[in-house]
């Protein structure tokens, strides 16, 4: 297959997608560009915009007036995509889809069955996490062949090579169902890449070659990505080979879910908390109004050093505006001890998020982080990820090993406001010091938003030999469940032991075979695989038998498959496992018969487990 | 000439000629006109479908009581939307607090502003700062230029830029959806419990 004119970089995110490319078309002058992105922002009004947000409001017959979500490429819309359906929908939650990449990396739900608008009342318009995700790339798709590709069939997005995104902390499930909603939107020739590598391209495109002097060999990078819904936490180790820099992602965190919307909530309540003291209650309208005014508020703060306090004003609901006009201000102080005390607090480097574990039954939704402490959660990975660290940087001279990241690269619309970055740095050179380190090199220049995109794009540039590659492979290892031979205790599962088949890093397009494990499957009726993962067991090669995991490594959706072999049903057929990471960036395990001329693949089973 | 027959030949000719003199006079004595009336009125007898195309000219559509166009209140549709602008001018200021009146107003400016820059290209008349002596030349359009003070004789006059002015270079306001009221500029709105 010939390489595709453009080459695109999707970010797929939480709260806020967007789309960059490079035009090899136009030879050396094909520079890194964002595409805008028209999207219904009024009813019937269309405008341009940097970002599309991801949500999706599910309108009711006849509740918007006729062709408020036209399109120019869709007349016929009857769901709205983007800005409109996020201001509007956040007065109306029971239709409105939001997060729902963090719905699609939820082990406990269904993700292919209709959950979503999750407080939607019964009987209302709903669609699964996987149709969401696919909208919103179907909108992005639509939007290209609308405004770039126009009528030139070989310029369609489908034609297009594709770099996709997914936070560093997806999991394998995830992964396969991100490529699934790519593949609903009728975009087939995508790659997956982590968010942090992306963020990591980008800040290596945005400078040229300046980058090989702002890093040096045992430099530990940590790019700390806090974006609207999500923390995500990377390592990428910088180190030599044959006099050439080399780039390896080191680590990956877990997937958090705390990101800067937590933080204009936190707010938002301080001041209403302030309103209620002097005797003014909100309403949730109000509240959301609120919401969005500290948002204003904080950004106005952060970007005019000037200003000590910004005003918060909530107009009246009602026609009488005046009269119901709310007053209140945000002092540069109390936002600074609200966001940078609670969300940045100073903590120890072994510091531990706290672990709220609801007792009785949990009401099922998102699962948020319950500590709101991003330097925590930090400590915790930087701790959990000690070894690594330790073994990438090399004792320089005279100096001890700091097993801290020597450099970070912050990425998300929460770190252009200064004090915040500040902050970590401050913790991390203070962390670093501690160890024995020295100061932690700020890596800066890119375009907080648009970053993930365009360090997609240029990773796909990358790929076709342009420019240096970071080395990773799977960011974590992967198990399969052996029953141990234990007496069943009534009540509890029998415990499993963990079978390793494919292990950290492994690279795409590389495959793993085990022979020697042997499963006797019944032929017609499913076989199930209990699945797990892991992101701190980096050592266990294929075949390896973990039995006490506990802790290390978490329990994923299952993977089922039938094997269907016509005339011989009950039969038990002997199989080995085989495993394998396509060039996409997925995961494939497959039962292989013993003399190898059959083989069945397993399927994510991600129904809600039981 | 006491022949009936006699009259009634000669009472014809005479209507006919006064028809069709009354009928030039209503051409104004166009000739033209006159020969186009009696070709179409022959036409139209002789064509059908020219007879059917020319029928809607004289069945008068009815006269519904016209609406007026609900365009110009798209600009204040928007204001409402983005600065609650209407809400505003329509409240009672004077039952309002300083305090809010103050803290509205200061939230409502700057929203108003992006909204008429986003919707009209706006450009001062005359490009030069206030204060400025400027010449206003002969044959200057009253309404772009109003003279004030010790206005006398004839242009070009010379005199001191007391407004530049403002002049709308471009309207950028697209119609509404298909099923919007134009003339509803704020939905009523309804909150279910």
């Amino acid at each position: 297959m010939s390489a595709s004119r453009y080459v695109v970089g999707i970010d797929l995110g939480t709260t806020n997608s967007a789309l960059a490319y490079v035009d090899t078309g136009r030879g050396e002058d094909g520079a890194l560009e964002g595409m805008n992105v028209p999207q219904v922002v009024h009813p019937g009004t269309v405008e341009d915009r940097v970002l599309l947000p991801s949500f999706s409001y599910l309108p009711g017959p006849n509740e918007l007036p006729a062709g408020s979500l036209k399109l120019p490429w869709d007349a016929q819309r009857d769901y709205a995509v983007g800005e409109f359906a996020r201001n509007h929908g956040s007065q109306v939650p029971t239709r409105l889809v939001s997060s729902a990449k963090s719905w699609l990396c939820h082990a406990g739900v269904d993700r292919r069955a209709p959950i979503l608008p999750w407080k939607a009342l019964e009987g209302g318009r709903k669609i699964s996490p996987l149709q969401a995700s696919t909208f919103y790339l179907e909108h992005l798709c639509r939007a290209w062949n609308y405004a770039v590709a126009k009528d030139v069939a070989t310029n369609r997005l489908e034609q297009q090579d594709i770099i996709l995104t997914v936070p560093a902390s997806f999991d394998a499930v995830a992964r396969e169902l991100t490529v699934e909603a790519a593949r609903a939107a009728g975009l087939e020739q995508v790659t997956l890449l982590e968010e942090p590598q992306a963020a990591f391209y980008a800040w290596i495109e945005s400078g040229g070659e300046a980058w090989r002097k702002q890093v040096e060999v045992g430099d530990v990078v940590l790019v700390c990505d806090v974006g609207g819904g999500t923390t995500d936490l990377t390592l990428i180790a910088v180190s030599e080979e044959a006099g050439n820099l080399v780039l390896t992602r080191a680590a990956v965190g877990d997937h958090i879910l705390l990101g800067g919307d937590n933080m204009d909530l936190a707010l938002a309540h301080a001041v209403a908390q302030a309103l209620a003291a002097k005797g003014t209650k909100l309403d949730a309208g109000q509240m959301l109004t609120l919401w969005h005014a500290c948002r204003a508020a904080k950004e106005k703060l952060f970007s005019d050093t000037s200003a000590a306090s910004a005003a918060v004003t909530l107009p009246g609901r009602g026609s009488r505006v005046l009269a119901g006009t709310i007053k209140s201000e945000l002092t540069l102080s109390e936002v600074e001890r609200v966001l940078v005390e609670g969300f940045f607090p100073d903590c120890p480097p072994d510091a531990v998020p706290k672990q709220q574990r609801a007792i009785g039954l949990q009401e099922l939704g998102l699962l948020y982080a319950s500590d709101p402490s991003v330097t925590r959660h930090l400590a915790y990975f930087l701790h959990r990820q000690a070894e690594v660290l330790a073994e990438r940087s090399p004792p320089k001279r005279g100096k001890k090993k700091a097993a801290q990241p020597s450099a970070v690269l912050f990425n998300g619309g929460v770190f252009k406001a200064e004090p915040l970055r500040e902050r970590v740095v401050g913790i991390l050179n203070h962390w670093s010091k501690t160890a024995g380190g020295g100061s932690v090199k700020v890596l800066g220049g890119t375009d907080l938003d648009l970053a993930v995109a365009r360090g997609a794009a240029y990773y796909g540039l990358v790929r076709r030999g342009k420019g240096v590659r970071i080395r990773g492979g799977t960011a974590r290892s992967y198990y399969v469940g052996v029953e141990t031979s234990l007496p069943a205790v009534p009540g509890s599962p029998p415990p499993i032991k963990a079978l390793c088949v494919v292990p950290f890093g492994m690279e795409e397009g590389t495959e793993a075979d085990l022979p020697d494990q042997e499963f006797g499957l019944v032929v017609g009726t499913p076989a199930e695989f209990r699945f797990l993962g892991s992101t701190v067991r980096r050592g266990d090669a294929v075949g390896t038998m973990v039995e006490d995991w506990e802790g290390e490594i978490d329990e994923l959706s299952p993977m089922a498959t039938t094997l269907d072999a016509p005339g011989r049903e009950g039969n038990t057929v002997p199989v080995h496992l085989h495993s394998k990471v396509t060039e996409v960036g997925t995961l494939e395990l497959w039962c292989l018969s013993r003399d190898g001329n059959q083989r069945w693949k397993l399927e994510f089973n991600v129904r809600e487990s039981s | 000439m006491e022949n009936p027959v006699v009259i009634v030949i000669v009472t014809i000719v005479v209507v006919i000629v006064i028809r069709l003199l009354v009928a030039l006079a209503l051409a104004g004595g166009e000739v033209n006109r006159l020969g186009l009336a009696v070709r179409a009125s022959w036409r139209i007898l002789r064509d059908r479908a020219f007879g059917e195309r020319l029928r809607p000219l004289f069945q008068p559509v009815e006269q519904k009581p016209a609406k007026p166009s609900g365009e110009p209140l798209r600009l204040l549709a928007v204001l409402q939307r983005d600065s609650r602008f209407l809400d505003f001018f329509m409240d009672d200021i004077n039952a309002a607090g300083d305090e809010q009146i103050l803290a509205f107003v200061k939230k409502m400016h700057p929203e108003c502003q992006v909204s008429l820059k986003d919707h009209l290209v706006l450009e001062p008349v005359i490009a030069r700062a206030e204060g400025d002596t400027v010449e206003v030349p002969a044959g200057f359009d009253p309404s772009t230029i109003r003279l004030l003070g010790n206005v006398t004789g004839q242009p070009p006059f010379r005199g001191t830029l007391q407004h530049r002015g403002w002049r709308v270079e471009d309207i950028k306001l697209a119609p509404p959806p298909a099923g919007q009221d134009e003339f509803v500029v704020q939905p009523a709105e309804v909150y279910l419990p």
